[in-house]
């Protein structure tokens, strides 16, 4: 079903909209999930926990990409789940690409004094000023936590290309940190 | 500061810090989407390697390189050229040839006894892992186009159409490159003669590439700055190559090893592309930079037999060089064109020199 009708039908707050999510977005969005809390319980919990969460924002929401919403959804779903695991000591997931690029933005005294408005803008803007690919390997690692090997297999690049461009990317992601913050 | 906080509350911190990354718009996810094997993955050419291999075409017809002759023959001869520009301008020697499809074992699809228009067969193919090239031969014949305007055609305009390439692992096909244009050789008689080239990996597991090439028309810049596309035929070919591990040709690696830039390195060649191995560092961010700085900093050079020599520095004059990776395990780039290994002498880095037996 299209995704103008799947909308539709949240708009009509008709159940088969969740039930089309699920058949069109379902594993896309377990996917995401699991690559985050490491999990196929958690993940499957996350996948529900953002289908309701989808329920009770749309409407008013009209996402223009459906897919990108509610990859966006589940995601943060995944992340405070996994927050939640690991102060419980409930996950030993170490969700390598999270400390990839906490290491790229992480202080080395200062605070970042970042507003979610204003990172949200400097990271777009940094994301802008990547190549093509680049941009989107670098999404797939830190959005979409996809391990090297799956990134390499996904683009038929090597790994050693990946994590070339991911080194690049997070290089310039400090750069443009580190001159947003001074300014 | 956050490293003085508790281990636990410091992944608190960081992870919702880290859900800002999840903010951004929309439409780099969406670009995710279309860009992997969801979607679309499009291989991209840089213009510059496709006027390197169309300038390297008119070269071959001035000095009177037989290439639609070769490529009759089974043969896929390209005159190495470095394009025109600045500083690089060497030429490699005359009847620098590529080594015949059939002298690396690639099975290439058996002539057929009619070249009927609307076929299209592939004359020569070379891969290695990280490169695909290929020469190939449409019969164009009934495509409509006007040998009057042949000159404008082989100008390296006539390069726009359908171009994917489906790898066959297991019976089923899953595109793995598309490029937008294949530049052409050579055009007489209704015989088009292409190069597809570009720097990705074979995936794994590949039984054959199919490819579909077509829907051809060309840039028309009548009206600079502005540039059409011209559409010329709606015709689309497709041609299958099988692969086996012989198909792939593999690299030479150098007798020695040699110092740049503090790091010591070992370098191997093979006809698409070059590699640098740097000896006993670990894939760190840091030394990844290093790397890439020594890549960066350092002419790279390759001498051939006959005393040519070419150097080109990747990030300011590609020539000889195509795409590539710069990493702490390797350095690897693509030629733009295809290089005879058996006449190479030496590759170089900086001052540091390679030779081959």
């Amino acid at each position: 079903m299209e995704d103008e009708r799947i909308v539709g039908l949240f708009f009509e707050r008709d159940g088969a909209a969740l039930d089309e999510m699920q058949k069109k977005y379902g594993a896309l969005l377990k996917s995401v999930a699991q690559k985050i809390t490491g999990s196929e319980a958690d993940a499957e919990e996350c996948l529900n926990d953002a289908l309701m969460n989808l329920w009770e924002a749309i409407p008013p929401a009209r996402p223009q990409s459906l897919r990108a919403y509610s990859c966006r959804t589940v995601r943060n779903i995944a992340l405070r789940r996994l927050t939640y695991n690991l102060a419980d000591k409930r996950s030993a997931n170490s969700s390598e690409p999270l400390d990839e690029l906490e290491a790229v933005i992480a202080d080395k005294g200062a605070e970042l004094r970042f507003d979610d408005a204003d990172f949200r803008l400097m990271l777009e803007g940094f994301l802008d000023g990547l190549s093509r690919e680049s941009r989107v390997v670098f999404m797939k690692r830190y959005f979409f936590t996809d391990s090297v090997g799956d990134i390499a297999k996904d683009l038929c690049i090597s790994e050693s290309k990946v994590k070339s461009l991911l080194f690049r990317a997070r290089r310039k992601l400090r750069k443009t940190v580190y001159r947003e913050e001074s300014e | 500061m956050r490293k003085n906080l508790p281990k636990e509350v410091s992944a608190v911190k960081k992870y919702s810090n880290l859900e800002l990354i999840g903010k951004v718009d929309g439409k780099y996810l969406e670009e995710v989407f279309k860009y992997t094997r969801d979607g679309e993955r499009r291989i991209t050419m840089s213009k510059r390697r496709i006027a390197g291999i169309a300038v390297a075409a008119v070269m071959a017809v001035v000095l009177g390189v037989t290439a639609v002759a070769a490529c009759r023959r089974g043969l896929s001869t390209m005159q190495g050229y470095i394009s025109d520009r600045e500083e690089n301008h060497i030429h490699l020697p005359e009847g620098f040839a590529t080594v015949p499809a059939e002298d690396i074992g690639t099975e290439i699809e058996p002539e057929a006894e009619e070249f009927l228009p609307g076929d299209a067969r592939v004359t020569g193919v070379l891969m290695s892992r990280d490169a695909f090239y290929a020469t190939v031969e449409l019969n164009v014949s009934d495509a409509g186009l006007d040998d009057a305007e042949y000159p404008d055609y082989f100008d390296g305009k006539f390069n726009y159409g359908k171009f994917s390439m489906n790898a066959v692992i297991d019976g089923e096909e899953e595109m793995f490159g598309y490029v937008g244009n294949a530049p052409m050789v050579s055009y007489e008689d209704g015989i088009m003669t292409l190069v597809m080239h570009f720097s990705s990996s074979i995936p794994d597991g590949a039984e054959a590439i199919n490819v579909e090439i077509g829907e051809f028309g060309y840039t028309s810049y009548d009206n600079p700055p502005d540039k059409e596309h011209v559409a010329v035929s709606d015709k689309v070919y497709s041609f299958s190559v099988p692969i086996d591990e012989s198909s792939i040709v593999k690299p030479i690696e150098s007798v020695n090893s040699a110092e740049c830039g503090g790091v010591t390195f070992t370098a191997a060649v093979d006809n698409l592309g070059l590699h640098f191995y740097p000896q006993g560092l670990e894939p760190t961010d840091e030394n990844n930079e290093l790397i890439s700085n020594i890549v960066g900093e350092n002419e790279i050079g390759i001498k051939m037999k006959d005393g040519t020599e070419i150097r080109s520095l990747y990030y300011r004059q590609p020539s000889i060089l195509g795409s590539g990776f710069t990493g702490a395990e390797e350095v690897y780039f693509s030629f733009e064109t295809i290089v005879d290994t058996s006449q190479v002498e030496s590759l170089s880095l900086g001052g540091a020199v390679f030779t081959f037996e």
